[in-house]
Formats: C-alpha cells, structure tokens, sequence
C-alpha cells in the first residue's frame, strides 16, 4: 500500500519536473529563434532592405490598421467605463483630481497593453499561425531553402518587425481614443470639465510611463510574433497539424503575455515601493 | 573560396537516414554519386527516393553519418556556408513548392530578384523566353491556386531551371504533364547538358520518353542502401 503511495507520489513529482522541463526547454526555443532571426538577417547579404520592407509594411497593414475598428470600439468601451466608475466613485470620497493618476495607471499601464497583446494574438497571431503551418506543408519553407533563401531573414524576421511596429502603434492608438473618446462619451453624462480632465492627466504622466509602455508593448509583440512564427514552423506531417499549432500558438502567446505584463507590473511596483522606502 | 567552386562530388560516408525508428531509409550507408550524367534514382513505393534527392539537394540533414560536397562536410555547414552550393542546385518538388501568395512569374523570379543575379531587364528576359517556350505566358500573372495542377508542376521544374544551375535535382518532374510538354522538357535539359551549363543531373521519375531519352545511369535505392548499376544506359550523352 505505502509502496504504491509512494510510487504515485513519485510519478507525479516526475511529470511535474517532466513539465517544467518542457517549458524551459520551449522558452529557450522561442529565444534561440529570435536570435537565430536577428542573425540571420544581419549575415544575409542578399536579402535588400526593400524586401524586408515590402513584407514589413504588409504585416502592419494586417495587423496594426485592420485591428483599427476593432480596438476603437474596445478603447472606447474601456476608456468610458473606467472614467464613469472611477470619476464617480472619486468625486464621493473628494478626490475628484486623482482622476488622471487612475486613468494612467489603469489604461495606459496595464489595460492598453495587455488588450491591445489580446487583439493582436485573436486576429494576427493565428493568422501567422496558420500561414506558416500551411507555407510548411506546401513545402513552401523548403522551396526557399532550396533558393539558398533562409525562411528566418525572409518570413520570420519582417513578421516580427511588422508586429512589433505594429503593437506599438495600436496600444498608442488604444490610450488616445480611451483617454480622449472615453471623455466624450463620460461628458454625456457626467459634467467634468475637459480643462480640469486634461491637467489632471498631464499632471500624472510621467517618463516611467512611457518606458513601461515601450518595455511591454515592444516585448508583448516580439513574444507574440516569435511563438506564433515558431509553431507555425513546427508543423512537420501535414495539413491536420495546422489548426494544432494556431491552437497552441494562441495558448501559449497569451499566457507568456500574461506572465511578463504581470512581472514587469510587480517589478514597477516593488521599484516604486523601494524609492519610497516602504521596503 | 566556396563560391566559385563547382560541385565534382557527392558522397554518403555511413550515412543513416530515419523518419521514425519503424521509417528507417538508409542505414550506413557509403555512396560516391556518379557524376556528369543524368542520373536516374530508383526503387520500389516508399523506398526513399525523395528523401535521397532531398539529403542530395541538402534539403533535410542525415540522422547520423556524414555527406560531402566536394571536400566539404554538408553537416557541419552554416545555412549561410551552403548558399553557394544551393545556388548552384537547382530542385523541383515533387509536388507543392510554389508559393502561393505569388503569381508564376513572380516564383519564377523570385531567386533571380533575391540573389540579384540578374539586372531586372535580364530577369524580365530569361523569364519570358522560359515562359513563352513552355506556353506559361498567359498565365504567368496569375497565382499557383488559379492555375492548373499541370502548369503549377511545371512552374516548380522551371524555377529549378531559372539559376542556369550545374546541378538539377527533380523529383517526379512529368507528374501531370502533357507529352508536350514532357518532350520540351527532355529538349530544355538535353541542350543545357550540351552546352556544358548544366553538369549533373539527379531524377525520380517513372517518365518511359525520360528513360529512353535522356537517363543515362540508374541508382537503386535496396535494403535501406544505394548501389549503382555499372551499365550504364544508352542513349544521352554516352550515344
């Protein structure tokens, strides 16, 4: 009885070590690809700028201008309902100037960041997915081998550039229409003047601001695009393996996503803490 | 140093190939290739015949065991190593290949363009003259999905073609094909061997008018090992 106790207990500590094992291993893959990515296009003397640029500029069109509706409406929504909850709330316990200093903290330093990565994974990152996977099966990775062409420089590399743009300038775009479309849609029913809005969240940007939403956008999107590029890469028997990967690529895009927005929050919180001496 | 070399040998030294333990391919395998003719590889269903045209065009690497170009270990060679020989190897897919969110001229271009081989009015020249011989013109805007199965095969055997290359690998070239077509082909290569641009030659096809007109020696793929018919075939080159 206590031997087959113990043989269970040590059967599940092994797949335990087995799983985190795994995903080390996955994460060393993801960042050997990126720098196997940023090697190859710095080494290929062929590859111009121009057809970087042209697959680049193709990749923000898809993903940064075609999310533009979209994010519109969930910028919008988010924007309206943190102002209208948080200005009235605010206004009962007199605080009513804090407004801008929440609105940076909730929008610009986590919600934009970690929806706009959502967006992207939802619409972008299966849409990477699964192209590769079917440029996989229909041997078209190997064709460009065959052309002395290497698939990192010539399809990873500009998807990861053209997400990472692209990541940026959505999020950017996220904060403006929540900040300024939430006002507008909040000034119907709540009486705040824009004067006293707009000093309140001028008063409350700071430079850490922006070095946080640089830090997470940038990395979100470069995580997104590599684990997506990177399961697509990964389909090896044929056509049934596609909606496999874009499966996993979606899983696993939003829990590294999830993960890092939630460390380097708990590293600028625990810096702000340290500057104020609390710890 | 590797660049303008030529390719004069190609060889397996216990060469092991698998797919899965139960897929075995080749199992130390030594083979020299011959070379400077049109070689025919050939065995039963299944036997690994792709795979030896792909480990020769350095598509896929070994499992284990060693394969030189020349005095070059292909194993130990960086993507950016082999790109000269890869210049030089010209290989048409079985089937797929093509990529699909460019139109046939576009693939057809495509290695010229990226490896700036030619001016874009060469390019636009040796394009065209290969497209007009093969009756592509009238479809050469539009993309492999729109086009028939035949014309996208034979798409995927002339991109082999496009880098006047001193070695060309197909696999299954007339798949599809008309006897036209077929026939044009066999003529394309048999000029370009004449002329001395084109040296080595490696086939999977089941083509009769190929065997009879252009193979001129055959490798069998048997009991997961290589070995060379020594008779070699008439006609070609030899007749």
């Amino acid at each position: 009885m206590i031997a087959r106790l113990s043989y269970g207990v040590v059967n599940k500590i092994d797949g335990w070590g087995k799983s985190v094992v795994s995903n080390i291993d996955y994460t060393l893959n993801i960042f050997l690809m990126i720098y196997l990515a940023f090697r190859a296009t710095l080494f290929d003397q062929a590859q111009g700028l121009r057809t970087i640029f042209s697959v680049v500029s193709a990749q923000i069109y898809f993903t940064g201008f075609q999310a533009m509706p979209l994010i519109t409406v969930l910028a919008l929504a988010s924007g309206s309902i943190v102002i209208m909850q948080s200005s009235a709330q605010l206004s009962l316990l007199g605080s009513g100037d804090m407004i801008g200093r929440l609105l940076v903290m909730v929008i610009v330093r986590e919600i934009a960041p970690l929806l706009t990565a959502l967006i992207v994974i939802a619409r972008s990152g299966t849409a990477v997915a699964s192209e590769l996977g079917n440029m996989k099966v229909n041997k078209e990775i190997e064709a460009l081998e065959s052309m002395g062409i290497n698939p990192l420089s010539y399809i990873v590399f500009p998807r990861l550039l053209g997400g990472v743009i692209s990541v940026l300038c959505l999020a950017f775009y996220y904060i403006c229409i929540s900040l300024i479309g939430g006002f507008v849609v909040t000034k119907i029913m709540h009486d705040m003047p824009f004067a006293f809005y707009a000093e309140s969240l001028a008063k409350a940007f700071t430079s850490q601001d922006v070095l946080l939403f640089m830090a997470k956008n940038t990395f979100s999107g470069l995580i997104i695009f590599i684990i997506c590029c990177y399961q697509g890469l990964l389909v090896k028997l044929g056509p049934h393996e596609v909606p496999q990967v874009t499966t996993k690529a979606v899983v696993n895009s939003i829990i590294y996503v999830v993960v890092f927005n939630l460390g380097v929050t708990t590293w600028f919180y625990l810096n702000q803490l340290m500057q104020l001496g609390v710890i | 140093m590797i660049k303008h070399e030529s390719i004069e040998k190609l060889s397996f030294k216990s060469l092991d190939f698998e797919f899965s333990v139960q897929d075995r391919i080749l199992l130390e395998c030594d083979f020299e290739f011959p070379m400077n003719k049109v070689v025919a590889v050939q065995g039963n269903f299944g036997c690994g015949k792709s795979t030896i045209l792909k480990l020769l065009a350095t598509l896929i690497e070994p499992t284990a065991g060693e394969y030189w170009i020349n005095d070059h270990l292909v194993n130990s060679m960086s993507f950016e190593e082999l790109i000269p020989y890869r210049l030089k190897i010209g290989y048409g897919f079985d089937y797929g290949g093509l990529l699909n969110n460019k139109s046939l001229r576009e693939n057809l271009m495509l290695p010229l363009q990226y490896h700036k081989l030619l001016s874009p009015e060469g390019i636009n020249e040796r394009i065209g003259e290969l497209m007009e011989k093969f009756d592509l013109s009238f479809v050469g805007s539009h993309r492999p999905s729109s086009v028939s199965g035949s014309q996208r095969k034979l798409t995927c055997v002339l991109r082999a073609l496009v880098m006047n290359p001193e070695m060309l690998i197909l696999d299954n070239p007339t798949h599809g094909l008309n006897e036209k077509a077929v026939g044009l082909l066999i003529e394309e290569i048999q000029q370009r061997l004449a002329s001395g641009e084109l040296k080595h030659v490696f086939l999977v096809t089941d083509h009769k008018k190929m065997h009879e007109e252009l193979i001129e020696q055959r490798v069998w793929v048997d009991g997961r090992k290589l070995s060379e018919n020594v008779e070699a075939v008439s006609k070609g080159k030899s007749a």
